[in-house]
């Protein structure tokens, strides 16, 4: 099943939104929605679970549609589930029925209730109210509950912005478990780029309302500043972990070896973002090619933008190098050339990513 | 002073409470219906439906009086309709005819604190319940309402009390008959009237300790609502 969204719809003082996207519903996979605040990331999904309506455009599964025109099918009849940004449990209700608000009498009699809170690692709190829950146990409630009637398709709006960081991180780590184990494929909304890297299977960049980018993380990122008041960029590859020594990673790029700093904990995977102003250039290797993070490298373009310079390389992966014009030209660097790039290590920002993703 | 008469006119407190006990168990599951469309409708008149429902706030109970007497007579669709369905009843001067006075009366003190209530609840979680597969109603069964229950209790308090004073309405509809249409507050009517200023003293004492202890419960309500 695919669902095919293409609406529209404008706020009194917000940016037009006009997106167009399509989600497979057939495979397990986590598409991250990935923009700055105030893009329309939020009403996008209010739009797809129908708690919006589009001023037009249409949204269809599989060709019936959800959306068209003045037909809507109201959100309580397309099971898609929404897990809002702080819970939003019901107050009144315990963390046991609260998991079981979305399913008919006979399932909730069932073990579903039961499992979902085995899985969530909440056993033993079935009866607390929400008020008595930390923002983290909140979360993992909200997320049973969203997944306990098997909805087609699950939404998720900056699920971890009301976390402090550990618990973030440790609820984010056991995210992907959950949405796999039924297989529910998910569309999350995030600003945070290690959040997007390290979850998603595939993402879509937004701004000012629409989506202007779609791929896998690490491509989607590439070449995208890394903070708004910088000017340099970053490149994000995937590598795989082959070593560990006193705090330093070390990683294989295709067949290249890069060395970072180990952010700690057990993964074999990870997405490296390395910033491009952490990349120099050298025209002949001092060292032996063996040194830590010197790479043999090939120019593929030079984009001069003022008194810097962005070098775009090949070394085995895409690589980005942010120098001053006026070194650029002290090297006589030209498109096609071989040179040696070295990456310092602190450059590296290494994101544990799950075995599957 | 009469030492043989009652310290209070008691069948007259036994019809009020009676009475207002009634107009409330009927309230509320009429109230609960009207809340909705009221708290969370988008439907046009809506603001007619609100000034209609809010009316008896600021009309003259007597004039209320005059329109329900008006329609209730046995001549009238109401009165004869009722008088088929009871086999021979009136609504003028009875107990009956008091009783839907009274609730419409109350209505607008009903649904106030729980209309107020309804809209203050976090709207997520309507929306939540929604994408969880619960219309329109069960929304509202569910969860609006179970977390509204502090302006349900303040309302049904709030029509209780005022059903237990109402005057004007009652007055007009239901007359002055002894053990039947006589509540404590025309009671207390004619005990001045018969310069009976003992008993009067008593009626006026009880009516007043009631309605302080009723608005003292309804604001202790409201200070505990969370927010």
């Amino acid at each position: 099943m695919k669902l095919t969204v293409d609406v529209q719809r404008q706020f009194a003082n917000g940016p037009l939104i006009q997106a167009a996207l399509e989600v497979d519903l057939d495979h397990f996979g986590i598409t991250m929605l990935f923009g700055p605040s105030g893009c329309g990331k939020t009403t996008l999904l209010r739009l797809i679970s129908g708690l919006e309506r589009p001023d037009g455009g249409q949204i269809s599964l599989d060709g019936t549609a959800w959306f068209r025109g003045s037909r809507e099918l109201p959100a309580h009849r397309r099971r898609v589930g929404y897990v809002f940004q702080e819970g939003a449990l019901f107050p009144h209700l315990s963390v046991a029925t609260n998991i079981a608000f979305g399913l008919g009498r006979d399932t909730a009699q069932s073990g579903r209730v039961a499992e979902l809170i085995r899985r969530v690692g909440l056993a033993g709190l079935e009866h607390r109210r929400p008020g008595e829950l930390s923002g983290g146990q909140k979360q993992r409630v909200a997320l049973a509950r969203a997944l306990a009637p098997k909805p087609r398709l699950v939404l998720l709006d900056e699920p971890f912005a009301s976390l402090d960081r550990p618990a973030a991180e440790q609820l984010r780590h056991e995210l992907r478990a959950m949405l796999k184990a039924d297989g529910i494929p998910a569309l999350l909304v995030t600003h945070d780029r290690a959040e997007a890297l390290s979850l998603g299977d595939r993402m879509l960049r937004m701004e000012a309302g629409r989506i202007v980018e779609e791929g896998r993380p690490e491509d989607v990122l590439t070449g995208l500043a890394a903070e708004l008041d910088n000017s340099g960029t970053e490149s994000v590859v995937r590598a795989r972990v082959v070593g560990r020594r006193e705090g330093l990673l070390c990683l294989e790029v295709g067949s290249v070896l890069l060395f970072a700093p180990d952010p700690g904990g057990d993964f074999s995977q990870a997405r490296l973002c390395i910033r491009s102003e952490g990349v120099a250039l050298e025209r002949l290797d001092t060292q032996p090619m063996s040194a830590r993070n010197h790479l043999s490298a090939r120019i593929v373009e030079l984009d001069v933008r003022g008194a810097l310079t962005r070098v775009r390389l090949d070394c085995g992966f895409p690589l980005e190098s942010l120098v001053t014009t006026w070194a650029c030209r002290d090297l006589n660097l030209c498109v096609g050339d071989s040179i040696t790039a070295l990456v310092k290590a602190t450059a590296i920002q290494v994101i544990p990513v799950d075995e599957d993703a | 002073m009469n030492p043989a008469a009652p310290w209070m006119d008691w069948s007259a407190a036994a019809l009020s409470v009676r009475l207002a006990l009634s107009a409330v168990a009927l309230l509320v599951p009429l109230g609960i219906a009207l809340a909705w469309p009221l708290a969370y409708g988008r439907f046009r008149g809506k603001e007619v439906l609100e000034a209609a429902l809010l009316m008896p706030l600021v009309l003259p109970p007597t004039v209320l009086g005059f329109y329900l007497l008006q329609s209730f007579g046995p001549r009238s669709p109401l009165g004869q309709a009722w008088g088929f369905v009871t086999g021979g009843g009136t609504l003028v001067f009875s107990f009956s005819g008091l009783l839907i006075a009274t609730l419409l009366i109350n209505l607008p003190f009903f649904l106030q604190p729980l209309v107020a209530s309804l809209g203050s609840v976090d709207r997520r979680l309507l929306e939540a319940s929604s994408t969880l597969g619960h219309g329109r109603i069960s929304t509202y069964l569910r969860v609006a309402l179970p977390l509204s229950w502090r302006g349900l209790l303040a309302g049904a308090i709030l029509a209780f009390a005022h059903g237990m004073g109402e005057f004007g309405v009652v007055l007009m509809v239901g007359g002055n008959l002894p053990g039947r249409t006589r509540t404590l507050s025309i009671a207390l009517f004619d005990q001045v009237q018969a310069f009976d200023m003992e008993a009067a003293h008593h009626t006026a004492f009880a009516l007043l300790s009631f309605a302080f202890l009723v608005l003292l419960s309804t604001a202790w309500l409201r200070a505990r609502e969370p927010r």
